[in-house]
C-alpha cells in the first residue's frame, strides 16, 4: 500500500499549520514597522524643520528688538531740535570747502583781536564740493594725523601783533563755529630791539564733510549724540549763529561796474 | 516511549511562542503610544514655532513702519552724528595753542624771554634770552616739572651761550605733549 500521498498531505497540512501559527505576530510587527516609518519619514523631518524655525525665530527676536530699540530712539527725538542741530552741525563741519566764509571768519577774528594780517594765502582748488572721500589739498607736513580725519582746506596766515593780541587771535580762531586746527605755528619777536611786536605765521586747516547720501538699510543701527557732541552743538545754537538766516552766509557786496579795468 | 516526552516539548514551544507574542504586542503598543506622543509633541512644537514666527514677522513689519514714519528724524540724526562725531575727533586731537602759550607763561622764569618759538611736526623749537644761567636752569626745571610735562617732553638744549653783558642766549627743542 502506497502511503506517500498521505504523508505528503500530512506534511502540507503541518507546514500550513506552522505558518498560521505565526499569524498573530504579524499585527505587532506591522505596527512596529509603521511606527518606525512614521518616525523616520514624517516626525523627524518635521522636527528638524521646527528646530530650524526656532533658530530663525531667535534671529528674528534679535532683529525685532533692534528695530524696536531704533524706533524707540527715533520716537524720542525732537524734530525741531534736530533741525537746529543740523544747521549747527553744518556750521561745525560744512558740506563743502566754504573757503570765503572761512577767510571772512579769520579776518573777523583778526579784527576782533587787534592782529594785523600781513598775508592770507590759500589754494582751495575746485570751488565745487568734492566727494566725501576726496581730500581738498595734500596733507600738510605739519598737520600730522589730523589731515587724515576729513577733507580739509588750508589757509596760510602771516600776522603781526602784540603778544596778548596774538593770544586773543588764537583763541578767537580756535573758538570759531567751524572746526579748524592750527599747524606749523611760528612766532618770533620783531627784529627791532625794544619792540613788543611779534610776527606769527601759521597754517589754519579747516575741515569739511559732505552730507551722507545713503541712510543704509532699515536695520542699520543708529547712534545717539554723545553728551559732548550735544553740548558743542548747543553752544553753537546758543550763540545764535545757527539760525537759518545767518548760517553759512558771507557779506553781500554791491555788483555792477561801468569800467571793469578801472582801479577801485 | 518517545511519544511520552513529546508533550512537554510542545508545551514549552507553545509557551515560548506565547511569550514572544505577548512581548511583541506589548512592545508594539508602547512604540505606538510613544510615536503618537512624539508626533503630537512635534506637531505642537512646530505649530508654536510657526505661530511665533508669524508674530515676529508682524512685529518686524510694525517696527519697520514706525521707523519709516520717523525717516526725516533718522536722516537728521545721521547727518548730525556724522558731522558732530568727526568734529569731536578733530577737536580732541588738535592743539589748543592759546592754552599752550598760557601754560608756558606760567612756567617761564621772569628773567627769561623768547625770541622765537616754532611748532612743527610735533616738535617745538625755542630760542630766547636769559639774564643768568640760573634763569635758564629755572626754565629747564619748569619744563621738566609735572606742569611742564603736560606741554612738552624730551627737552633738549641745543646751545647756550653768554655774551659780554652776561646775558645768556639759548636754543632748545622739545617734543610737544600733544602731537600737531
Amino acid at each position: 500500500m502506497d502511503l506517500s500521498a498521505v504523508s505528503k498531505a500530512t506534511g502540507k497540512a503541518e507546514s500550513s499549520l506552522d505558518i498560521a501559527k505565526y499569524g498573530p505576530l504579524a499585527v505587532p510587527v506591522i505596527v512596529i514597522l509603521v511606527c518606525f516609518a512614521i518616525l523616520l519619514m514624517i516626525v523627524w523631518p518635521n522636527f528638524s524643520q521646527a528646530l530650524q524655525i526656532k533658530k530663525s525665530n531667535t534671529e528674528l527676536v534679535q532683529k525685532t528688538d533692534s528695530l524696536k530699540q531704533k524706533a524707540g530712539i527715533l520716537a524720542s527725538l525732537d524734530k525741531a531740535e534736530l533741525e537746529e542741530q543740523v544747521v549747527a552741525a553744518e556750521q561745525l563741519l560744512p558740506s563743502d570747502k566754504n573757503i570765503f566764509l572761512l577767510i571772512s571768519q579769520i579776518e573777523k577774528a583778526a579784527a576782533g583781536s587787534g592782529v594785523l594780517l600781513n598775508r592770507v594765502e590759500t589754494t582751495p582748488g575746485p570751488v565745487e564740493a568734492v566727494s566725501a572721500g576726496q581730500f581738498a589739498s595734500p596733507a600738510p607736513s605739519g598737520a600730522g594725523a589730523q589731515t587724515e580725519i576729513a577733507p580739509n582746506v588750508k589757509v596760510s596766515v602771516s600776522a603781526t601783533s602784540g603778544y596778548s593780541s596774538l593770544l586773543q587771535f588764537l583763541n578767537n580762531a580756535l573758538t570759531l563755529p567751524r572746526v579748524i586746527s592750527i599747524s606749523d605755528l611760528s612766532v618770533s619777536a620783531s627784529s627791532s630791539e625794544g619792540s613788543s611786536q611779534l610776527k606769527a605765521t601759521m597754517n589754519i586747516i579747516a575741515y569739511f564733510k559732505q552730507l551722507p547720501t545713503d541712510l543704509g538699510s532699515i536695520e542699520a543701527p543708529i547712534t545717539e549724540l554723545s553728551d559732548s557732541e550735544k553740548a558743542r552743538l548747543k553752544q553753537i545754537i546758543d550763540t545764535g549763529l545757527a539760525t537759518a538766516a545767518t548760517a553759512g552766509q558771507i557779506e553781500q557786496v554791491p555788483v555792477g561796474r561801468a569800467d571793469i579795468f578801472a582801479p577801485f | 516511549m518517545p511519544d511520552i516526552n513529546l508533550v512537554p516539548v510542545q508545551e514549552r514551544a507553545t509557551e515560548r511562542f506565547e511569550s514572544l507574542k505577548k512581548r511583541l504586542s506589548m512592545g508594539s503598543a508602547i512604540l505606538l503610544v510613544l510615536t503618537a506622543v512624539f508626533t503630537l509633541g512635534v506637531l505642537v512644537f512646530f505649530t508654536t514655532q510657526v505661530s511665533k514666527r508669524t508674530q515676529l514677522f508682524t512685529q518686524v513689519e510694525e517696527s519697520a513702519q514706525t521707523i519709516n514714519n520717523y525717516r526725516s528724524q533718522e536722516e537728521f540724526l545721521v547727518v548730525v552724528k556724522d558731522k558732530a562725531g568727526l568734529a569731536e575727533q578733530v577737536l580732541a586731537e588738535r592743539t589748543d595753542y592759546y592754552q599752550t602759550f598760557n601754560g608756558f607763561a606760567k612756567l617761564v622764569p621772569q628773567g627769561v624771554y623768547f625770541t622765537d618759538i616754532k611748532f612743527a611736526q610735533g616738535k617745538i623749537s625755542m630760542n630766547g634770552k636769559a639774564k643768568t644761567s640760573a634763569e635758564v636752569a629755572g626754565l629747564v626745571s619748569s619744563l621738566l616739572s609735572a606742569e611742564g610735562s603736560k606741554i612738552v617732553s624730551n627737552v633738549t638744549i641745543d646751545s647756550l651761550a653768554a655774551d659780554e653783558t652776561g646775558t645768556y642766549t639759548f636754543s632748545m627743542q622739545a617734543q610737544s605733549a600733544k602731537q600737531n
